[in-house]
């Protein structure tokens, strides 16, 4: 089945680069017929040779590598373009297509007529293709270009809407974000090819021993850099609600088909090295069980579908983290799945309900529910799906799997729990917006300005409803037929030992089992990681029966602001924790001033000193001007001109060096003098820009020796 | 370190390398007797595309896998020219951008345009001969030469209203260069028995304490043409007063720092270089960060381009300076992806500034939607000099990355920093030029890339993509001089029992076990 690989990658790269040749030409290749044909046509080609890659896993689980040419070989290391074919991976190379298939055909409709509709495509295709190079590699080096590729087609993806000034900031943010913890990724390969001599996942993981666990832990951690940035974990994540500038379907896409799922990816396919590295690996937990928790308590003030799926991806991702970081990696990739179902699910329905709003709902009815049946029962299904999956995957393992520390049944049960009260309120918040309250001035009309700041502001500071009672209850009825769909079908699942897929038995962990594995088990690690842990995971379940009992079930969009003692909580929620403005007054704008500093100081200071040949050859310069202007000329003209300019050259030249040597002397002190008050200037200023180069200065001289 | 010579006769049947150097030098003279402007022109593209196809043919001709210097002639006297796998990839490069430069509409309907184009083969003929010359002096020669065509392309063809100023800082700073470097290069041939030979000089060792003086002369010398940090004050002015169009090829041209920091100063001083690396190592780190830093903080894209190549040769210095293979090899990678994104971009800089001036900020808006063209070109090439996989810019980063790890830690750390600030400064630029609304809403509509243009761009991001996608063969030119020059470098310092940077983990690495050696 192997034969099958070239044509998978190939035929998206091919459409890319079709559409990318169309797009340059100013699309007098082909219409825009061929263009979307092209691209949902390679697509679903594609996802018929994943399936295929997938029944001869199914079949066969061993491992295949495919070599296709070796790219660089440098003093014993040698980085080949090879692919790796397992379970793992044609998992995997199953959902990237699949999903992409879906999302591709839905956004011929989105997109039609829209603007840059060829770049869209070829950005569209060229993101598969470079999901699927992060997926199938053999190596770091290959997961990496992926990486890299993959950051850059949602940098073009966001920004599609190019007339829009926050799409490009949105876009621009995402692609330094990712690029920040890129560094990471990049110091963990260059730390693995000193200490292993080979970034080969086989090689890698095969000789962890040989090296001291210190140097993992590091490995381990700037590997967690990485997937930090790409999965919009803390301290990096604000890039992934303003993404949402994009496109619907684009933004599908990230979600949905994997982009933001590479971080836990990264982690299960390297969960040896984390096994080895428990300190590491209790990081891992930390993050993401501080992300979720993030996630939903963020979650519980936004006012819009679009950023409600956002933030519920947020929430999403830190469990599949915690899930990695308890050892359960099985559950994790189980989530990714399920997730990528019912997250695109919801994202290609959004756009529609939000049609349906604009377009036909008079706000004075109220009563919409006639004319969007199907829609409804779709929407309430995915809720519900959304509120039964973690139970599914999580609980079911809780039980069995992760037994070597006392605590871990009922920490995953936190992580359960949190998930179950936050999915259920988005849940909620869904069917509420689009079909009960149905205002469009208001929430869910916020289709293309999902994080409206102006927005959020007005709530936070104008008068917070209070919830009375009776009607601002939600009515609970429509939402519980759908539960019991959900019910049956995972009943239906579990029958068929789908479900649930986190157990020791289940065919989903012995279809996985050729790479995971057996995982860690038990959480281990210095002992302030592990408290700090459980105290979050405390944190978690009190807040998911807190956001239970007393916010949901009130009017969602105030829900914390509805109780006065809540009032900080519901200010930090909506302003995001102030994660975003702390980088942005601490970082950003500290760079900033300190790049604008030094350009100061280059003009002034660096120039003057070492400019000093330059005024004392000034006159020299000025004369050898002279010569191009006028020399020339007369040399032109006659002969004899040129030799009574010869001698007025020869005493010019002499009363300029000797003149010039004297002013140059003199300026030189002067320019000393005014380069000392100029330098005085800049460093009583930003002093912090000084005491940065210097401290670069020290770290470089420490640095080397 | 010894190594052999083989003879352009044998190997190609006529002196290419002569013909490389002297062909431009016929074109100066035939656009000086040439009638009329558009025939000087067309002469000039001509002469540029034989120039470029012939470095093709001796690309073609090279012997990948040895040190040996190759395509030797010899006249008698100083005139020796050869090349290997250092000097090997600069020539096409070269000629490429000579022929991308001459090609470029402005050239057309400039004035002065014969000028213009002879001074453009003067500096692309000086250029050949320093990449080409296998002797001392002549090496110097060509260097110095450099100068002249150069000043005249600024103080002439500049398009800044302070070009004339710039033209002679540019003048008064080489003039010192060049000279530290005569008398630092007088001082090897002193110390090497009066050789010039670069065989010779390469073949004997240089006593250790002499070593230092002349490292520090040449490190000034060619840290000034680099540019090193403290040392680069010319090249934001030349770059900003400069032609527009005619300095995609200078940022090639200020390679030949670097390359002569190889060939002079790490391969025939290594104990020197073993013991002062650090400062060089360091200028290199500052200058990275402190050239990303301002960068950051620029509006006018060709003072960007100035700082960051300020930037990126600190990348360079900091790769060549680990004084180890991957560095070695990377930092001669990055020398040539970077010249060439930072050409390409420079490429960029020259359109805009024919369809609205000055390439600033305040000037530029919402070009994303008026010249899509113009922008994807911009994107790809940034993304390049960012070090994006697929192009040339990610495998030298890299490679720099791993050298410099071998030597310390905190090293590859600023290098990778370093690559985060560049992501944000090429990307701050388009988003402020290219992606914000125009600022001048009645400002005319500008034309996108013509066919000329997209012939260009396409060229240089076919360059950049090539190399990074077959780094393979391109490592293989330049691994056979750079393999034994890593070892004898190595060996010379464990003679003097001095210890290499790094040589911990060196040992440690090569502890481990490693796939067989290519």
């Amino acid at each position: 089945m192997a034969d099958l690989l070239p044509l998978l990658l190939l035929l998206p790269l091919a459409a890319a680069v079709a559409n990318g040749v169309n797009g340059f030409a100013g699309g007098r290749l082909f219409g825009w017929r061929t263009v979307q044909r092209l691209t949902v046509g390679a697509t679903a080609a594609a996802f018929v040779c994943a399936l295929g890659l997938f029944a001869g896993v199914l079949v066969d689980p061993t491992p295949r590598t495919v070599v296709l040419y070796e790219w660089l070989a440098s003093g014993g290391v040698s980085i080949e373009v090879a692919l790796l074919v397992d379970t793992l991976s044609a998992l995997m190379a199953l959902v990237v297509t699949g999903f992409g298939f879906v999302i591709g055909r839905f956004s011929i409709n989105y997109m039609h007529r829209e603007n840059g509709f060829t770049r869209y495509f070829a950005a569209y295709a060229l993101f598969v293709f470079a999901m699927l190079v992060l997926v199938l590699g053999d190596n770091y080096v290959m997961l990496f270009v992926g990486w890299e590729a993959v950051g850059v087609c949602s940098y073009l993806l966001i920004g599609q809407y190019l007339e829009r000034n926050s799409a490009a900031r949105a876009s621009t943010e995402a692609f330094v974000a990712n690029r920040v913890g890129d560094a990471g990724f990049i110091v963990a390969i260059l730390m693995m090819i000193d200490a292993f001599g080979s970034v080969k996942y086989a090689d890698v993981l095969s000789r962890l021993g040989s090296v001291d666990p210190g140097t993992l832990t590091a490995i381990a951690l700037c590997l967690l850099l990485g997937a930090v940035g790409k999965s919009a974990q803390l301290p990096l994540g604000s890039w992934l609600a303003k993404a949402m500038e994009g496109p619907t379907p684009s933004s599908a896409l990230i979600h949905a088909a994997t982009m933001v799922t590479a971080g836990v990816y990264l982690i299960v396919r390297s969960h040896e090295l984390y096994d080895a590295a428990p300190h590491a690996l209790t990081v891992v937990a930390l993050v993401g069980a501080a992300t979720a928790l993030y996630g939903a308590m963020v979650g519980q003030t936004v006012s819009d579908i679009k950023g409600l799926l956002a933030t519920s991806t947020t929430t999403q991702l830190g469990l599949m983290f915690l899930a990695c970081g308890l050892g359960a990696y099985t559950v994790a990739m189980f989530h990714l799945v399920a997730h990528a179902f019912y997250k695109s699910y919801l994202f290609l329905t959004a756009p529609s309900i939000l049609h349906h709003l604009h377009g036909r709902l008079d706000p004075a009815t109220q009563e919409p529910r006639r004319d969007l049946p199907s829609l409804y029962t779709v929407v309430a299904l995915l809720a519900g799906l959304m509120v039964m999956v973690p139970l599914l995957i999580g609980l079911g393992d809780g039980a069995t799997h992760v037994g070597g520390w006392t605590a871990s049944a009922w920490v995953l049960l936190a992580g359960a729990m949190l998930a179950v009260a936050s999915a259920a309120h988005y849940g909620f918040m869904l069917t509420r917006e689009a079909f009960v309250h149905g205002d469009p001035h208001h929430g869910a009309a916020h289709d293309d300005h999902p994080h409206d700041p102006h927005h959020a502001h007005d709530h936070a500071h104008g008068t917070p409803r209070h919830a009375p009672a009776g009607d601002q209850r939600l009515p609970i009825g429509p939402v519980v037929w759908p539960l019991g769909l959900v019910a049956a079908a995972a009943v239906a699942g579990l029958l068929l030992e789908l479900l649930p897929g986190g157990l020791d038995d289940s065919w989903f962990r012995g279809l996985l089992a050729p790479v995971v594995g057996a995982g860690r088990g038990s959480v281990d690690g210095a002992l302030g990681l592990r408290v700090a842990l459980g105290l979050l995971l405390v944190a978690m379940v009190v807040y998911a029966w807190f956001s239970a009992m007393f916010l949901t079930r009130y009017r969602a969009e105030s829900a914390l602001g509805g109780l006065v003692r809540q009032r900080q909580l519901y200010v930090a929620s909506i302003n995001r924790f102030w994660i975003d403005l702390l980088t942005r007054r601490l970082v950003v704008d500290r760079v900033l001033g300190l790049g604008r500093a030094l350009d100061r100081f280059d003009t002034r200071v660096i120039d003057r000193i070492v400019g000093w040949p330059v005024s004392i050859a000034a006159r020299l310069g000025r004369l050898v001007s002279w010569l191009d202007t006028y020399g020339i000329g007369a040399a032109e003209r006659s002969p004899r001109a040129l030799t009574s300019h010869l001698s007025s050259v020869a005493a010019l030249l002499e009363s300029y060096v000797i003149g010039g040597v004297e002013n140059g002397l003199r300026g030189l002190l002067a320019i000393i003098g005014r380069a000392g008050t100029a330098f005085e200037g800049v460093i009583a200023k930003p002093a912090v820009a000084v005491v940065l180069i210097a401290m670069v200065t020290i770290a470089a001289l420490l640095g080397v020796r | 370190m010894v190594i052999n010579e083989v003879l352009a006769s044998l190997q190609i049947g006529f002196p290419i390398l002569s013909a490389l150097i002297w062909l431009p030098v016929a074109g100066i003279a035939l656009v000086a007797l040439s009638p009329s402007p558009v025939l000087a022109t067309r002469i000039t593209v001509a002469l540029a595309l034989v120039e470029f196809l012939l470095t093709l043919l001796l690309l073609s001709a090279f012997k990948t896998g040895t040190p040996d210097l190759q395509f030797v002639e010899r006249l008698g006297g100083i005139y020796v020219l050869g090349i290997d796998g250092i000097s090997a990839l600069f020539l096409p490069l070269t000629a490429l951008l000579l022929l991308l430069t001459c090609l470029s509409s402005e050239v057309s309907s400039m004035n002065g345009v014969r000028g213009y184009l002879m001074a453009q083969l003067g500096f692309a003929a000086t250029m050949m001969g320093a990449f080409a010359a296998a002797d001392l002096t002549l090496f110097w020669l060509f260097f110095a030469l450099e100068i002249a065509p150069a000043y005249l392309l600024i103080a002439r063809h500049g398009t800044g209203a302070e070009r004339r100023g710039a033209a002679r800082h540019y003048l008064a700073v080489m003039v010192v260069s060049s000279g530290l470097l005569l008398i630092g290069l007088e001082m090897l041939i002193a110390e090497a028995g009066g050789a010039r030979d670069l065989r010779t000089v390469l073949a004997t060792a240089i006593p250790a304490e002499a070593q230092v003086g002349i490292f520090a002369l040449l490190c000034v010398a060619l840290g000034i043409k680099a540019p090193i940090f403290p040392l680069h004050s010319w090249l934001p002015k030349v770059l900003e007063q400069g032609p527009v169009v005619g300095l995609g090829i200078f940022l090639v041209g200020v390679k030949v720092g670097t390359y002569a920091l190889i060939r002079f100063v790490i391969a025939m001083l290594p104990e020197a270089s073993a013991q002062w690396f650090w400062v060089m190592a360091g200028l290199g780190t500052i200058g990275m960060v402190y050239g990303a830093l301002i960068a950051l903080a620029q509006s006018d894209l060709r003072r960007l381009l100035a700082f960051a190549s300020l930037s990126h040769m600190g990348v360079v210095l900091l790769g060549l300076f680990s004084l180890n293979l991957y560095g070695l090899q990377g930092g001669l990678l990055q020398m040539l992806s970077l010249g060439a994104a930072a050409a390409g971009l420079y490429f960029i800089a020259g359109f805009l500034h024919q369809r609205v001036g000055p390439p600033d900020i305040g000037n530029l808006g919402g070009l994303t939607t008026q010249v899509p063209l113009l922008s994807l070109a911009f994107i790809t090439t940034a993304m390049a000099a960012v070090g994006m996989p697929v192009t040339s810019g990610f495998n030298g980063e890299h490679l720099v990355v791993i050298g410099a790890y071998k030597v310390h830690w905190g090293m590859a750390i600023c290098v990778v920093t370093g690559t985060v600030l560049t992501a944000a400064y090429f990307l701050r630029y388009f988003l402020r030029a290219f992606m914000a609304e125009a600022s001048a809403p009645g400002a005319a509509a500008i034309p996108d890339l013509s066919l000329r243009e997209r012939v260009i761009m396409l060229s240089m991001v076919g360059v950049v993509m090539l190399a990074g996608l077959y780094t393979g063969p391109f490592l293989r030119v330049v691994n056979g001089s750079l393999e034994p020059m890593a070892q004898h470098v190595e060996a010379r310092v464990k003679q003097h029992a001095l210890q290499l940077p790094g040589a911990r983990t060196t040992a440690q690495a090569q502890a481990a076990p490693q796939p067989s050696t290519r």
